[in-house]
């Protein structure tokens, strides 16, 4: 019982996160708060993915994604001409920052359980690390993670433009499971452009 | 909850769970065996009742849609007549 009422009183963490999207989206986001992302290639599994304070300035990191995002490649047209920057406070007390070691060596060491118990399962499984985003889904459904911050390399602009493809993590990006670690109060529009 | 408590739960969860509550768990989360791995599961049977048609990726009865669901490759849905 005592454990249990110390367990309650853990303060939760609280992170700024940086959001960028069309000017569409973030006026449903502030009407109606985040929903997860459940995409295959959702870079640390399924969640709301924001930019935090980090390796880069996460306003900057959040304006180039939106205009990234804007281009539809296969039909070479934008998507939408304008663009939003929301900023919002996500808070958690499960949290998996892998910029600390700790975090690094828990998250590998629950990682690799899990692939030796895949090998048991799938006799002749294909190799399960390739499976990043469930991988991360499994760790941290597992680990009852809420929050996971993590150093990514998302190729720039001009990198892609010049076809430069570098493998040095160049963003911090903060993946929230659930929205009800999203503190709907705090969404907050922080900006608006036009899509370059 | 520190991070080494949080990996201590998941591992002690992990090993108290069965394989196939552990299978559900990857699938669950979007895993989805590949087509070779599951016809190989099964593959004796496979070879042993259409042995002139025993490239296992090419057999057209193999029915391998979702190689999740395992009752695919159960040999009472095996559709001989297409592999004859």
């Amino acid at each position: 019982m005592a454990e249990k009422s110390v367990e309650t009183l853990e303060i939760a963490k609280i992170f700024i996160g940086y959001h960028g999207t069309s000017r569409e989206n973030a006026d449903s986001i502030i009407k109606s708060n985040f929903k997860p992302s459940e995409n295959p290639d959702d870079w640390l599994g399924h969640g709301i993915y924001f930019f935090v304070n980090g390796i880069s300035d996460p306003k900057n990191n959040a304006t180039e994604y939106a205009c990234n995002k804007a281009w539809d490649n296969k039909n070479k047209i934008l998507k939408y001409k304008f663009y939003s920057l929301l900023s919002v406070n996500a808070t958690g007390t499960n949290v998996l920052n892998t910029n600390d070691m700790e975090h690094l060596k828990a998250f590998n060491e629950v990682s690799l359980l899990l692939q030796k118990k895949h090998k048991e399962i799938w006799v002749k499984g294909r190799d399960l690390t390739h499976d990043k985003r469930i991988m991360w889904n499994l760790v941290a459904d597992f680990m009852s993670l809420e929050v996971i911050i993590h150093n990514l390399y998302i190729q720039t602009k001009e990198q892609r433009k010049q076809k430069i493809t570098l493998n040095v993590p160049n963003t911090t990006v903060m993946c929230v499971k659930d929205n009800k670690n999203i503190d709907f109060d705090t969404i907050k529009l922080i900006g608006n452009g036009v899509v370059k | 909850m520190n991070i080494q408590e949080l990996a201590r739960q998941a591992i002690e969860r992990i090993n108290s769970m069965s394989l196939e509550e552990l299978e559900k768990k990857f699938i669950e989360h979007g895993y989805v065996p590949s087509r070779f791995e599951s016809c190989e599961n099964y593959d004796n049977v496979v070879l042993q009742n259409v042995p002139s048609y025993g490239a296992i990726n090419t057999l057209p009865s193999c029915n391998i849609t979702a190689a999740n669901q395992r009752t695919y490759f159960d040999i009472a849905d095996y559709d001989m007549s297409i592999a004859a």
